[in-house]
């Protein structure tokens, strides 16, 4: 039974959760960015969707940036915290984070309600009526580019209080670097879309 | 084999933390650097659009993407193996986009609404 | 694995109503009965969805990567159990999803297994379903069991990879791991970087068919070539995803009973990672009449045929190995060999459909048909039948019985070209493929065009049944069949210094690595393989 533990011996200096959280952000690249990439064929093809990204709130998006921003730092500072094994820290470090990307979702409602009660929905109705059907795709690319990164925020929202709840018992200290790689990943994702959807106008 | 040799492979599959130490970049630097670039693309965005100023932000946001994925991510502390797994990825999304922007974005569609 | 073998079976079992249909239309067909348009199009969509997603990736990436990989590298168990499991419950609930899709109003999706709108979007009758009703669909229940399915494949590679990086037993360099490890691994990475551009392809249909959106509508601006492009740059890497498992095995199996060192190890290593490369930049040759950019189409075709330069190079050093070999004729070489031979059927068509011009008047045909199904049947199933049979041993602790194995193998292989060949005829005789009835197309219901129809429904139905000896063969030798050796064939890998079967955890005691994976018939030895764990005198 010892000789199997054994067996374990990485060949490669790399523990294997981080190279397993590593793999999965490669898989997630791919994905959002065979979406993003098909945005921006569309964008290309259409300029009059400009009209359409005028409406989005600079504002709002630049403030969630910053939020994003922020809050990618406080995980790194609770991953610098899990290495001294600085329970304390760590609980702050992560709580911070956490009530960054409730910030985030917060932010991000408002805009949605402002954008949806100006008919500015999936399918957009309204404009398909006025005719602008081609700035009602628009929206659609909108919507499901910002929609499913906002899952992956409360997805890494979900993983940070995982990582939390474990490491005040401190147990499992490692999942507070892994839950933050994912956290980055969505603040990396999120780098490409502000300029994408808020800036190019 | 003794048990604390055991004990030993446990923190290989779990490294603990303390022992898996592979330095810290300066953080807050990294921060206020991703500040500034921020922005500078936002004070670029208010211009008028040309492709230089596109061609600016876009520069900013993948300089940006690096300096994430390279401090916050710890990409320069991770061997080659993961750096050829990120590279990877972004050879197949640019063979991707240009095997089919002669398809989608330079094909004028004629756009017959319903 | 089991659940692998079921959905063959449903496959299977589709296959042989359309088939039947096209050889005697509007007659009964025998334990279904009458077959209408309409289904005959559910089930030839959904044989080619089964038979690709639910059969080939699990059969061999699936339940043989599991086995395979980490007993082979000299690990007690996989990298994250856990997440095994997961993967599994995944992909279980797929199947059961994809299942669902025949019973709910309308029917399972008809429009082809490639899925393209506007047939995926617009093929429903109410113009704008509200969402409840739109995603019980039997398309939008389609893309959904295809996501799932992704996303269990995706857990298992993760695994994969991770369990190769770090798991391997002390000594096992990068360069002494077999090949059917390095080759499913670089099957899961090209799985891996392909697949995303699918999943937010497969998200926007699903918004298309849900909630109205028009990515792939034209009226709205979108593109129906966007999904074909999304669709085929993960489809067409999924053709090696399959293939290279495959030759994995191959590289196993041929030195064995060649008694020979695999030729050239390291550039067969090379020349996979090349194709790997290369398999990201070939996808529009399935979109040749999509109305593509013609330069664009150049451009795909010669990266296509540059493709066959790495494969061939692969399929010249497994013969290569053969030759001045002690060759031992078993059954999982029989299988092996077969597989060579057919392949190369598959893959020389395959050059001329690579060159668009040929393509043009080819495409949708049975050309296209046969030539598929020449390179996919032999790559999964006899690919698959080789590994079961040089690994059943191992898996079970029990022997097969050899008779059996070699009739199942004839009838195989005899009825296998009895169906695909002919439809090669079909194919350029003008025959297009998804056309329920030929007796409206005078112009090519002609001889001998009906005959060979025929001889492909009777071949088809004669291979299904020959795979019962292979379930009897199966069933009975693991209940009460003899008892095997711990290394039957006499391999140097490290699965063969395991218990049959192996126990919890694989190994009694953890195996070092003293060499690689191909030293047979070494001067001097003893015997003539030397097991990797075997030290050095």
């Amino acid at each position: 039974m010892e000789n199997q533990k054994s067996l374990s011996l990485p060949s490669i200096k790399i523990p294997q959760g981080r190279l397993g959280i590593w793999t999965l952000i490669v898989g997630e690249f791919m994905i959002f960015g065979g979406l993003i990439g098909c945005y921006i064929l569309y964008r290309l093809r259409y300029p009059e969707w400009a009209d359409q990204a005028a409406h989005t709130s600079t504002l709002i998006g630049a403030l969630n940036t910053i939020v994003l921003l922020t809050s990618s730092f406080t995980v790194v500072k609770a991953h610098e915290a899990a290495n001294r094994k600085d329970l304390k820290k760590i609980t702050l470090w992560l709580s911070v984070s956490i009530l960054g990307g409730f910030l985030f979702l917060i932010n991000k409602s408002i805009e949605y309600s402002t954008e949806i009660s100006h008919g500015f929905t999936f399918s957009s109705p309204a404009l398909q009526a006025d005719g602008d059907t081609i700035g009602s795709l628009f929206w659609s690319f909108y919507f499901l580019l910002t929609g499913l990164h906002g899952a992956h925020v409360i997805v890494g929202m979900i993983l940070m209080l995982w990582a939390l709840l474990q490491a005040r018992k401190g147990k499992n200290l490692h999942r507070v670097e892994l839950s933050g790689m994912y956290w980055h990943m969505v603040d990396l994702i999120w780098i490409f879309l502000f300029p994408l959807l808020y800036l190019a106008k | 084999m003794d048990s604390q040799h055991v004990a030993q492979d446990e923190n290989v599959k779990f490294p603990d933390p303390a022992t898996d130490y592979h330095g810290h970049p300066n953080y807050l630097k990294i921060l206020i650097l991703l500040f500034a670039f921020f922005a500078a693309s936002l004070l670029i965005g208010n211009f008028t659009l040309t492709s230089i100023t596109v061609a600016v932000i876009f520069a900013t946001a993948f300089y940006k993407a690096v300096l994430v994925i390279k401090n916050f991510m710890h990409l320069r502390y991770e061997p080659i193996i993961v750096w050829i797994g990120v590279l990877a990825a972004v050879f197949c999304l640019i063979a991707f986009f240009f095997g089919i922007y002669p398809d989608i974005t330079a094909t004028h569609l004629d756009v017959v609404p319903r | 694995m089991i659940t692998g073998l079921f959905m063959a079976l449903v496959g299977g079992f589709l296959a042989y109503v359309f088939r039947y249909n096209l050889a005697f239309p509007g007659e009964s067909i025998p334990l279904f009965g009458q077959l209408s348009a309409g289904q005959y199009n559910q089930f030839i969509t959904n044989h080619g969805l089964i038979m690709v997603f639910w059969v080939g990736m699990p059969l061999l990436v699936g339940a043989f990567g599991n086995f395979l990989i980490p007993i082979m590298i000299g690990a007690d168990d996989m990298a994250f159990p856990k997440l095994n499991m997961l993967s599994y419950w995944f992909f279980l609930t797929s199947a059961i999803v994809l299942m669902i899709s025949f019973f709910v109003p309308g029917g399972a999706f008809a429009g082809g297994w490639t899925m393209y709108p506007p047939l995926s979007v617009n093929g429903y009758t109410d113009p704008s379903p509200s969402f409840l009703s739109a995603i019980f669909y039997g398309s939008s229940l389609m893309i959904i069991a295809v996501a799932l399915e992704f996303t269990a494949i995706l857990m298992g590679g993760i695994n994969y990879l991770v369990t190769t990086i770090n798991k391997r037993a002390p000594g096992m360099t990068p360069f002494r791991i077999p090949l059917a490890v390095w080759y499913i691994d670089i099957a899961t990475v090209i799985f891996m970087f392909s697949v995303g551009p699918l999943v937010a392809g497969a998200f926007m249909l699903l918004f298309d068919i849900t909630l109205g959106s028009g990515f792939y509508d034209p009226a709205r601006g979108g593109d129906p070539v966007l999904f074909q492009h999304l669709f085929w740059f993960f489809g067409h890497p999924e053709v090696y995803v399959l293939l290279l498992p495959t030759l994995g095995v191959l590289g196993e199996i041929i030195p064995v009973f060649s008694r020979k060192p695999l030729f050239g190890y390291k550039p067969l290593i090379v020349l996979s990672l090349i194709s790997a490369v290369l398999s990201v930049v070939v996808w529009a040759h399935h979109q040749f009449i999509a109305g593509i950019d013609p330069r664009m189409a150049t451009f795909f075709s010669v990266a296509t045929i540059l493709i066959s330069i790495p494969f061939s190079g692969i399929f010249l050093s497994l013969m290569a190995t053969l030759w001045g070999g002690k060759i031992k004729i078993t059954v999982p070489m029989s299988w092996a060999l077969g597989m060579i031979g057919l392949f190369l059927v598959g893959g020389f068509t395959g050059l001329f459909l690579g060159s668009n011009a040929f393509d043009i008047y080819a495409h949708d045909t049975y050309f296209i048909v046969a030539h598929f199904h020449y390179t996919l049947f032999p790559s999964v199933f006899f690919g698959f039948f080789a590994a079961f049979y040089y690994w059943f041993p191992k898996f079970t602790g029990k022997e097969l019985n050899k008779a059996l194995g070699y009739i199942h193998f004839w009838l195989t292989f005899i009825f296998f070209n009895g169906v695909f060949f002919v439809l090669f005829f079909n194919g350029l005789g003008g025959q297009h493929r998804r056309i329920y009835n030929y007796e409206m197309f005078s112009n090519v219901a002609i001889e001998p065009y009906i005959t060979f129809e025929k001889i492909a429904t009777i071949s088809a139905i004669c291979l299904i049944l020959s795979q019962v000896i292979f379930l009897w063969n199966f069933i009975v030798s693991w209940a009460a069949g003899r008892k095997a050796e711990k290394n039957p064939w006499q391999a140097n890998t490290l699965e063969w210094v395991a218990d049959s079967p192996p126990p919890h955890g694989n190994f009694h005691t953890a195996p070092k690595v003293y060499r690689g994976a191909y030293e047979y018939s070494v001067p001097k030895a003893s015997e003539d393989f030397l097991p990797q764990n075997l030290q050095a005198d």
